[in-house]
């Protein structure tokens, strides 16, 4: 499946990544750390151009990512009034929201590259929580451009160990997210350990 | 479902236990990949039809031009031409293309300890 990839950089180039980078802010299943990975060794084995290629593909991340929040905005609107006339998942919706609103900024900048599985949830729980647009944008483009940068220079430096290098980058990067995940719940747990039912 | 229900925490704890699980599973991954990147013997140097020209020669310290002098393609237009699609436009099938250029790379490098 890698192979495929990679042959689509080597074919396509900024196209293919900039399409690739809009599907995977969406949430669609698409590879895009990896296709970055080969764009940066090929643009220092000189077999493509590297401007180029790192705007389209910050291009691409930057409008899906807009694209996820008008979906989570448009989502919620539609359906809030529904949702809220459950009184617990009012609560929850509000407490959500006043979350989002004063503490949302960094999650949306931390799950751009560091916790990248995470980014499209947070692109519709922004827009639906209702997040400040000019925050949201401001933190989801420079996210965007961190993850540019350390993907396409991780795969530059790569040099001929591409294979190799997109294994490591997306095994530490599944680490990354799953301890988050488990210092998240653990903190949660850990918090209720005393409520009784 | 209201937040305090036994149901709820049970569920967490199933999601924090899957959560360390998955730690686990990647942290060895990682390691595993590390170490494996860490020793250049176990570099795979095996050609495949995604890579493009000038990545080819880097895996065989061969510079770029000579690489392109060594598939045969005419100058423009090359770049980024993956092996598959040189050996696509010639009609020949991948594997032969890739069994060829082995020996042809080795002749070069043959060639150059002279």
């Amino acid at each position: 499946m890698t192979d495929a990839l990679f042959a689509l950089v080597s074919d396509y180039g900024a196209a293919a990544l900039a399409l690739v980078t809009f599907l995977s802010c969406l949430a669609l299943p698409v590879p895009s750390s990896m296709m970055m990975l080969a764009a940066g060794a090929f643009a220092a084995s000189g077999d493509l151009e590297i401007l180029p290629v790192a705007a389209a593909a910050l291009l691409g991340a930057v409008l899906g990512d807009q694209a996820g929040y008008q979906i989570g905005r448009l989502g919620l609107s539609a359906t809030e009034d529904w949702l809220r006339k459950n009184p617990s998942r009012a609560a929850l919706i509000d407490r959500a929201r006043s979350y989002i609103q004063t503490r949302g900024a960094v999650a949306v900048f931390l799950s751009r590259w560091l916790f990248s599985v995470l980014g499209p949830s947070v692109n519709l729980l922004a827009g639906g929580m209702q997040l400040n647009w000019a925050t949201f944008t401001a933190m989801a483009v420079a996210g965007e451009c961190v993850w540019v940068v350390v993907y396409v220079g991780v795969g530059y430096f790569a040099g001929s160990q591409l294979s190799e290098v997109t294994e490591l980058l997306s095994n530490a990067s599944g680490l990354a997210t799953s301890l988050l995940i488990a210092i998240g719940l653990g903190v949660v747990l850990w918090r209720k350990r005393h409520r009784r039912i | 479902m209201p937040l305090n229900t036994l149901k709820f925490r049970w569920l967490i704890r199933a999601g924090f236990v899957l959560a360390i699980a998955l730690t686990l599973f990647f942290g060895v991954r990682t390691v595993a990949s590390l170490f494996y990147w860490s020793n250049p013997d176990l570099v795979d140097r095996q050609i495949e039809g995604w890579m493009p020209v000038g990545y080819v020669g880097r895996s065989w310290d061969i510079p770029r031009d000579d690489m392109i002098a060594i598939t045969g393609i005419e100058t423009p237009p090359w770049r980024g031409l993956s092996i598959e699609q040189i050996a696509e436009d010639r009609g020949i099938p991948l594997e032969v293309f890739i069994a060829q250029l082995l020996v042809d790379i080795q002749a070069y490098r043959d060639a150059q300890h002279d």
